[in-house]
Parts: structure tokens; sequence; C-alpha cells
């Protein structure tokens, strides 16, 4: 377990554009709009994948989870492991409380999830863009299936 | 996932190296400075907005609005100074409910600089910070990087050079408001004349424990010359191909046209 | 701190374009280059017997002013240093240096006819003259558009206008350099009457275009300053003063009139 302050440089040295999951059945490693949307389709944000090989996006996406680990370390060599472990608990406590379908705005973190972070006095980029309007918003069923590995 | 797109990040690369120019952003080509006086501080901005060596605004306006009594003078890109200042004003609004105090500028400096390092350089917002809080008067310069410094008095973008040049001949450690608004300008002036990227007119911000004043082209040295002659052309000059009348009685052929009840002219809103 | 980033954009600002030059194989190619460009604009308008050539005096490099007095219009061809009997002017507008080694070329050569010939060159054979010595460089050009302007042998105004190769046209007007593309509309439609027509002539396609007639020489002098301050408004590199030579039969006269500084 390190103090890591900020994210190591993970950025990709290449990238290929036609492994993603948004493709149609019939034709593999073809983006599908009609499905997916122009953007990025809103399974493969959950997955949290960069959609680019730019330096600085690698960094943004894991930025807030080494914020989050070096808190957790913090805590845990103050006061021991079962610090950690509570917050760890309520978080997800509070997440599977939460539960909402993408189409009805599911995916942003909660008030709740906000107080637990310390996040609910603090706006950022990631509450401005939201990326909800270029974004294809996914039937409940398909999400269902997915969630529920049917699909 | 929310946050900025980067969808065409890959695209635009290969474009790149392909031989094709990246779009050009417009830029705050500028001059901006501030300087602590006994009882508070002032900041000053030129108002010439440039994208590439043409003057894209000539009165612009580079003081932005954090708090009541902390303002922001930007170069660098236009709108990333615009943006994060915005950004950091909601963010210190947010954070002065929270805690129920008046927000004080060395969070809104630490709040700029951490935000910036976060982004690594590739917001390109230079800062001058300044204001009052219960704890006293302060002046900050941010990078893009995310450094900082606190200095008496400081200068920044692309005439910073010629306005450092004023200060460092003038400034004294005693100033009065007036003088600090004077040297100030003077500051702009040097940056105005001198540098190409900073020209028309002088925008300064007196902020002082009790109030803040924005003074708003306070030096307009650089007024249009006025035409020689009119240009006025000759009505019918302009050549015209076609011409069709659509009288207002007709105009439901074209548009849906609804009638909209005079009394029902106010907006519903929730009650 | 503040040293560490120049602000300057053409040099490390927040253009992220162009720092990142495209590489080729992973190399990025490293040359040597040259070439500079000190900025200004130039314009010239030939009348029925004058011609008026005119030019900023700003000389500049990045974001920053090397001088304020910088004249980039040359009279040509006198029988002495101090050109008091020259009868063409040379306007040079790009790299400076360039142009003040093709004004000392140029000007030489007209001496030399001078002295050969015993009598001034005309300025249809100064003209030709200037196409051959830039074509002469063709595979290191002068880094300038050149405009020679001067009286023909029919009293007439002339202008030539040049690119930095040699190729060159004889023109009622032409404006160059930094803020050319800004002022050239401008002529066009005030020099030459372009995109207008007389009122009430026609209907459609059968309306009339505004007759074509020479400007008289105030008419020219207006036009030329209105340009002058326009361009100055709106690009950086055009200000501080607008020198402008008035060529007729009689010799040529100087002017210097002011423009924004800043």
């Amino acid at each position: 377990m390190s103090l890591r302050i900020v994210p190591e440089n993970s950025q990709a040295t290449s990238f290929s554009h036609t492994n993603r999951t948004t493709s149609a059945p019939s034709a593999p490693g073809v983006h599908d709009t009609l499905r997916h949307g122009v953007a990025q389709s809103p399974f493969d944000a959950a997955a949290n994948k960069p959609s680019s090989a730019h330096p600085l996006e690698a960094r943004l996406k894991s930025w807030e989870a080494t914020q989050e680990s070096l808190r957790m370390e913090t805590l845990r060599r103050t006061y021991g492991i079962a610090e950690p472990v509570r917050r760890g608990m309520e978080l997800k406590i509070v997440r599977d409380g939460e539960w909402r379908p993408l189409a009805l705005g599911g995916g942003l973190p909660s008030v709740h999830e906000d107080i637990l972070k310390g996040r609910e006095d603090m706006i950022s980029w990631e509450d401005v863009f939201t990326g909800d309007e270029m974004r294809g918003v996914p039937g409940v069923h398909d999400e269902m299936e997915r969630k529920l590995k049917m699909q | 996932m929310p946050g900025f797109d980067f969808s065409n990040y890959n695209r635009n690369a290969a474009l790149h190296a392909q031989g094709m120019p990246l779009p050009k952003a417009t830029s705050t080509g500028t001059t901006i400075v501030g300087c602590i006086f006994d009882g508070g501080v002032v900041i000053a901005a030129d108002t010439r907005a440039t994208s590439g060596p043409i003057v894209a605004d000539k009165n612009c306006e580079k003081l932005h609005y954090i708090a009541p009594q902390i303002w922001c003078a930007g170069a660098g890109t236009a709108a990333d100074t615009e943006f994060t200042t915005a950004l950091i004003s909601s963010q210190l609004e947010l954070h002065a409910m929270s805690t129920g105090r008046k927000p004080r500028v060395v969070t809104c400096m630490t709040m700029l600089k951490q935000h910036l390092f976060r982004y690594q350089g590739h917001i390109g917002a230079y800062l001058v910070v300044a204001g009052v809080d219960p704890t006293g008067t302060h002046l900050f310069t941010v990078h893009a990087h995310g450094s900082t410094d606190k200095l008496p008095y400081v200068t920044m973008g692309s005439g910073s050079l010629a306005a450092m040049s004023v200060f460092e001949s003038k400034w004294k450690a005693e100033l009065t408001q007036e003088e600090a608004v004077e040297l100030a300008s003077q500051a702009i002036l040097a940056g105005i004349w001198n540098d190409l990227g900073s020209g028309s007119n002088v925008d300064v911000a007196v902020i002082t424990p009790e109030k803040t004043t924005l003074k708003r082209n306070l030096i307009k040295p650089n007024e249009k010359a006025p035409k020689l002659q009119s240009y006025k052309f000759a009505r019918g000059t302009t050549a015209v191909l076609n011409e069709k009348i659509i009288k207002k009685s007709e105009i439901g052929r074209y548009v849906s046209v609804q009638e909209v009840p005079l009394e029902s002219d106010k907006m519903e809103v929730d009650s | 701190m503040a040293a560490m980033f120049s602000q300057n954009p053409l040099m490390n600002g927040p253009h992220y374009a162009t720092t990142d030059a495209p590489k080729t194989n992973n190399y990025r190619e490293h040359r040597f280059y040259p070439y500079t460009d000190n900025g200004g604009s130039t314009l010239a308008i030939s009348g029925a017997d004058f011609t008026v050539m005119a030019g900023d005096t700003r000389h500049t490099s990045g974001y920053s002013i090397n001088s304020r007095m910088e004249p980039k219009l040359f009279k040509i061809g006198g029988t002495t240093a101090d050109q008091h009997d020259a009868t063409i002017v040379l306007s040079v507008c790009g790299f400076a240096a360039d142009g003040n080694a093709l004004r000392d070329q140029l000007d030489t050569v007209c001496k030399i006819y001078r002295y050969r010939h015993g009598k001034a060159m005309s300025a249809n054979a100064c003209a030709k003259r200037l196409s051959t010595i830039l074509y002469g460089k063709r595979f290191f050009p002068y880094y300038v558009h050149a405009m020679l302007g001067g009286i023909d042998e029919e009293g007439k105004g002339v202008v030539y206008s040049y690119d930095p190769v040699g190729s060159y046209e004889r023109e009622t007007c032409r404006a160059g350099g930094a803020a050319g593309s800004l002022i050239m509309p401008f002529l066009d439609n005030q020099v030459n009457f372009k995109n207008q027509y007389a009122p009430g002539s026609g209907v459609g396609h059968n309306l009339q275009e505004r007759e074509r007639r020479p400007l008289l020489l105030s008419e020219v002098e207006t036009v030329v300053k209105d340009a002058f301050d326009g361009a100055a408004e709106r690009h950086i590199e055009v200000g501080d003063s607008l020198q402008m030579f008035i060529l007729t039969k009689d010799g040529i006269e100087e002017k210097f009139l002011p423009l924004k500084k800043d």
C-alpha cells in the first residue's frame, strides 16, 4: 500500500477503437450509433475506460481513485483496518440503496454518496459536463439484461 | 463518464500527424497586474483579445468576479480563464455556505492551484488573484501548471515584462489607494504600448475591506480615429436580383401562428 | 517563477497547437531557418497622373516592437544617396533585412543604368529588372512582398506588384503584407468600385455596374488613411505611423501621418 498523491502515468501507448462493447452483433468492431449514441456508450463509461490516448484523460480517470486510496491508507495506518472497511461498507450500502436506471439519470453519485465522500460542498467539471447530452440513453430492459448478465 | 470529452483526441492526433493544423483558441495575449496598498489591493488589465495577429475583441473584460471581495485577472486562453474562475467562484460560494464564513483568498488560491495542477497545464489559465478577507489583504499569481507566488506587486501575460519594468522603477512600500491605482494603470499602459498582444483600454478593480470598486475603462487612450469620409452607399447600390414581400396577414402560410391572449403574458412558475 | 513562462504564445504560450510539431518516424527535424516576419503593411494606388505608395512604419518580431519608425518605402535610382531626384519608389513588406538588401541591389542597378545611359531608368524597365533580381534568388528567395511605383512614359501612374520569386503584374491598386488581406477587399470596393451598381439603372441582371473612373489624388489620400486606420484597429502588427509617397511628374512628395500606437 502506497501513499501516492497523484496517479502514476498510465497513459496508453497504443489505442484500439475496434475492441469496444458497443458494436452491433452483426458488425463486430464497429460502433453502433443507433443503439449507443454518438458519444461513448454509458456501459463503457461505467467500466471507466479512457476513450483516447490523451495523457490527461488517463490521469483524470484515476484521479479520484488515487485520492480515495490515499485517504483510506492514511486512515488504516492511524486507526487500523476497521476504519477503511467501515467506510467502504457504508459507501456500498448507500450505493446499493440508491440504484437508479441510467434512463432516469443513474450512474452519477447521489447526495448521500457525496456526503460520505466529503464532496457535498464541492463542484467540479464532472458535475457540469455530465456527458448526458451526446450519449444514447439505454432502455431499462437492456440495462437490466446486462446487469443480470443475461446478454 | 462525466467530465471533459476526449473522444475526438485520437482522430485529431491522426489528422495532425497528416499535417492538418489543430484549431487555435482565442488567447488573451495580455497585460495583467496587481499591487497591494495600505488598506487594500488593486488589480488591473488591458482589454485586447487576440486570435493570432488579429484583434478579436477591442474591449473585452479580463477582470473576473470570484466573490464580492475577491477578484481575478486572467491571461492565457480566454475560455480557460473564464470557465476556471467561474467554477472556482461557485466552489468558493458552496464552501462559504458550508462553513458559514466569508471566503478567504488563500482558499481561492489553493482551489485554483489544485484544480490547475490536476490538469497538468492543459488548462491554460494564468491568473492574478487578489482580495480582502478577515485575515487581511492578499495578492497571488497562479500559473497554468499550478505554481503560485505571493508578492506585493505582480504582473502576468505577454506584457508582463513591460508592466514589471514600471513596478520595478516606481513601486514603493507605502502607497495610498490613489497612488496604487495610478501605478497599476501606468504598468498596464506600458503593456498596451509596448506589447503587441495587449492594447485598447485600462480596467481597474480596487478592493478594500469595505467594498470593491470596478473601474471599467478607467483610461481610454486608444479611441478609434474618425473616418475621413463617409462610406454610406446611395440606396440601390447593392444589386437586388429577386424581391418577395410577405404580408403579416399571410404569414400563416409559411409558419404556424398561434394567437397569444393578452392576459397570459406572465411566465408560468411553480408556486 | 514568472520567468519560467515567457507568456509569449509564439514561444510557449497557451497555444497547444504550436508546440507539438508533427514528427516523422518519431524524429523531430530541427533546421536553420534564416527568415523572420517583421510585420507591417504596404499599399499602392495608381491614378491618372500620379501614384500613391504607402506603408506603416512599425517593425516587429513576435509580440515585440523593434522600432516605431522604420520605413519600408524607399526612393530608388536617384543620382545621389539622398535620392532627391528619384522618380521611382520601392516598397518592401515581410522580412525587413531582405527588403533592405533588395532595395540596395535595385538602387545600385538603377544608378549603374543612369551612368551608362545618361538618363534615369523608366518605371517599366525598372519593374522588369526587379523581377529578374527576384527570380535570380528563386531557390533562396527574398522573403518580401515588393511593390514598385512610378510614372510611365505616357505620364500615367503605374504600380507593379511582385511575389517573392519575381512574378509581377501592373495593377491599379494593391495592398500587401500582414494586413493585406484586410485592406484589399476595401480597395476593390472603393478604388475599382467592385460590387457597386448604379441605382435605378435596371432590374435584376440588367442592373448596370457603377461607372469606373480614376480617383482624384485627394480621394486616394483619404482612402489610404482610412484603410490604414482600419488595419491598425484590427491587426496587431500595423500601427505607429503612416508613411506616404505621392509620385507625380514634378517629383516625389513624402508625408507622415499618425496611426494608433497600441
